[in-house]
């Protein structure tokens, strides 16, 4: 069987590029595949069945969602939500209309008129806080020919839209933890708690700022590591000013790093944090790289982070009670050892059993086969 | 300390559910209803500044024109911000005082209606 692939790749810096660069070498050994690029779309014409990854980043899945318009697929989908995506496509090139229209005929006239309000800045943009309620996904998958998912919550998002289609859920990949090189963070600091890959609203970064800040008057040597791309829009400096905390002193902001960097980082941290709100639906690619490195991991208790196992991550729900919970949280990970490392155990026992990378690549096959009209076997 | 017996994930998961517990049995120290769209906007927009992240559109043209204006937008932000920036200043003190005035009155109604929280949570809002 011969499969047109269709997906960000390595050296873009997207988080499915990494995702591909991880499959697609398992892929290859179990069939005939064909990479597409954004300079050579064409590329995978005469293959049985295509295989195109859907995520939000306008710049870098135009050109797949044209493909798929083009010829049908299974359609991989990283999130559910894909309004940013269709907002990217419409707006970004200066195309209201379109916009309005689209979410017009996915979700009716009354979700127009809020589209048109936030056009207008009388609400915020509807990506941004209620993404679940307006994915905007019926559109995209017209021509798909099923959709692989990798997670539960995904699963039942797409049938509560009404989507009729095969859906499969394979598991996100996990990588295979190497040696973790020097993170050239300051000597001496414990406990290290840190957000890696991506500084945005979304990862409630202010919310982590103000539990970080409570955490550092019991325990002063403590030091919060930020890094990952998007500060700018937060204004930390502010933030950090407002709570007391200074950077370079008790706050590393380390903007984006490069991939080796990132995961030494991890490795060197005593807890990591992948906190979300709202979720558009994804499996984070960073928590499974955390919980496979064995740390203990906390994530916001929503969308496919509640699947995680109780006894594998510590999970804060996004209420009125969060900031006291992910503050309590990080005391007592920071102060009981054995809390802290039973739960990192727990966290790598759990991505070997789960993310297996051979398992996940002969799901696909499995998918693709059926999707091409087969019985399951290349 | 690591020399005890390891603690097995219904353990862990145990102990976590506990601290949940505890911590829901409080009234929380912060924050409005959960997650209130109004209080999410606010607590996003108040640190306002100049320093906008450089936007690029979609595809060859819409990224060549946002790189191609990358810099001279920068050099412009540069010459400006003696001039716009302690107006932004400004505003962003007034934005954070009148988030803690929030919660101060949001801590005071508590205490009034008998489930308050001490000062401390007015310390860290």
């Amino acid at each position: 069987m011969k499969v047109g692939y269709y997906s960000p790749l390595p050296p873009e810096p997207s988080g499915i590029a990494d995702y591909s660069a991880l499959l697609l070498p398992e892929l290859e050994r179990r069939v005939d595949v064909a990479v597409a690029s954004r300079l050579r779309p064409r590329s995978s014409n005469g293959v049985d069945v295509r295989l195109y990854h859907l995520g939000n980043d306008p710049g870098g899945h135009a050109w797949i969602v044209e493909e798929l318009r083009r010829s049908s697929g299974v359609v991989v989908l990283h999130e559910v939500a894909l309004h940013e995506l269709v907002a990217g496509l419409t707006l970004g090139r200066g195309q209201p209309g379109p916009y309005l229209d689209a979410v017009e005929r996915e979700d009716g006239p009354e979700a127009r008129l809020l589209a048109q309000a936030s056009l207008e800045g009388l609400v915020p943009p509807l990506w941004e806080v209620r993404p679940l309620e307006f994915p905007l996904v019926g559109g995209l998958l017209e021509n798909a020919l099923g959709v692989i998912v990798h997670s539960r919550f995904a699963e039942r998002q797409l049938a509560e839209r009404g989507y009729g289609g095969k859906v499969w859920r394979i598991p996100f990949p996990a990588g295979t933890p190497g040696e973790a090189g020097d993170p050239g963070l300051p000597e001496g600091r414990a406990p290290i708690v840190a957000s890696l890959g991506g500084l945005t609203y979304h990862k409630r970064i202010p919310q982590l700022l103000a539990a970080f800040a409570r955490l550092r008057r019991s325990l002063p040597d403590a030091l919060l590591v930020l890094a990952g791309s998007g500060g700018e829009s937060l204004q930390l400096d502010a933030r950090l000013e407002r709570l007391g905390l200074v950077r370079d002193r008790d706050v590393l902001v380390l903007g984006r790093v490069p991939g080796e960097r990132f995961l030494s980082l991890m490795a060197r941290s005593d807890i990591c944090l992948s906190l979300r709100w709202p979720t558009l639906g994804e499996t984070s690619a960073s928590v499974i790289d955390a919980l496979g490195l064995g740390r203990a991991v906390v994530v916001s208790d929503l969308g496919w982070y509640s699947e995680l196992p109780d006894g594998v991550v510590a999970k804060v729900p996004v209420d009125d009670h969060e900031g006291d919970l992910l503050a309590a949280t990080l005391e007592l990970l920071a102060e009981n050892g054995r809390v802290r490392e039973g739960l990192g155990r727990a966290a790598a026992d759990y991505t070997r059993r789960e993310h297996d990378l051979g398992r996940t690549a002969d799901a696909y096959v499995q998918a693709l086969v059926e999707a091409a009209g087969g019985n399951g076997s290349a | 300390m690591t020399s005890e017996r390891p603690l097995s994930d219904d353990e862990i998961a145990a102990i976590l559910a506990k601290l949940r517990e505890e911590v829901y049995g409080r009234p929380p120290s912060a924050g409005g209803s959960e997650p209130s769209v109004a209080r999410e906007e606010a607590e996003r927009m108040w640190p306002v500044s100049a320093d906008r992240p450089f936007l690029e559109g979609t595809g060859p043209r819409g990224r060549a024109r946002g790189l191609g204006l990358r810099f001279p937008k920068s050099v412009l932000r540069k010459l400006m911000r003696w001039y716009v920036e302690p107006a932004f200043a400004d505003q962003r003190r007034f934005n954070a005082a009148v988030l803690r005035l929030l919660d101060e009155l949001r801590a005071r109604e508590q205490a009034r209606d008998g489930t308050g929280r001490g000062a401390e949570a007015d310390r860290d809002s």
